[in-house]
């Protein structure tokens, strides 16, 4: 039996790797995949609360966690290829400009 | 057993995580987040949470990543020359702000000890059954309310990667 807290600080690990992907990586995908990190990190403590407290309604929660995530990822890849088909590069210090 | 493959899972899972971050080439970064989520997978098993670990492989595995492929692919990014940030006032903000979390993190787990009261242990399994009842019952609205999400989605991604409005 494992106790909550080791899966609360597995998600706490993966939590802090992904902030500080989003927060330091320049590529706009590598900054995607980093989202995804965190949002699994996210998922995770909500399972273990769920175990926790012998309540479902977490693993409910995660279940749109993970549909909202499919959608903010489509959408967000074609953001990204619009960008690249304008500015042709996906580096964010360089994409500067608001509308075009 | 179980603590075995709890602390594999959990390290693989971490140390995967790193290289995602750390990698330079995207291709890479995307291939190890899949192992980073059939880790994962496992450790949702491991709590019991069946559906969802399922759903883990199925929609993050399968369906998310290779999305993420096929545009890595596409763009034909190649190997960035310097992968992180230059800026320094950046990358200095981004160490103070992960180690001000950690540390809130930590003064929270000190501060508020984690435990359920004695007659809620017996948790109850995440069975699909179980998850199906109550996705079905208590959660009907926002389960429905999800397919006009999807569709916005699919509208969105059309709209968006068109490439001149006629």
């Amino acid at each position: 039996m494992i106790p909550v807290t080791h899966y609360l600080a597995v998600s706490l690990i993966l939590f802090t790797i992904g902030l500080a992907g989003v927060i330091l990586r320049r590529n706009l995908i590598m900054i995607l995949l980093s989202l995804e990190i965190l949002l699994n990190a996210v998922n995770l403590s909500f399972v273990a609360f769920s175990k926790l407290w012998g309540n479902l309604n977490g693993q409910v929660f995660v279940f749109f966690v993970i549909t909202v995530a499919a959608a903010e990822v489509t959408l967000g890849l074609a953001i990204l290829t619009a960008l690249y088909r304008k500015h042709k590069t996906m580096d964010a210090d360089q994409i500067k400009s608001l509308r075009w | 057993m179980e603590s075995l493959l709890f602390y594999s899972f959990s390290a693989l899972a971490i140390l995967t995580a790193l290289m995602v971050v750390l990698s330079r080439k995207p291709v890479i970064s995307v291939l190890f987040l899949v192992i980073t989520m059939f880790s994962l997978a496992t450790l949702f098993a491991l709590l019991g949470a069946h559906f969802l670990a399922v759903m883990q492989i199925l929609i993050y595995a399968g369906a998310v990543l290779v999305l993420f492929l096929f545009v890595v692919m596409m763009l034909d990014l190649g190997e960035e020359g310097k992968a992180m940030r230059q800026s320094s006032a950046v990358k200095i903000l981004g160490w103070i702000t992960a180690i001000a979390f950690v540390l809130q993190m930590a003064f929270l787990f000190s501060a508020f000890p984690v435990a359920a009261p004695a007659h809620l242990q017996a948790s109850e399994p995440g069975s699909i059954q179980a998850i199906g009842r109550l996705l079905f019952s208590d959660h009907l609205l926002a389960f429905e309310l999800t397919s006009f999400l999807m569709l916005a989605a699919i509208i969105g991604a059309v709209v968006l990667s068109k490439k001149k409005w006629s």
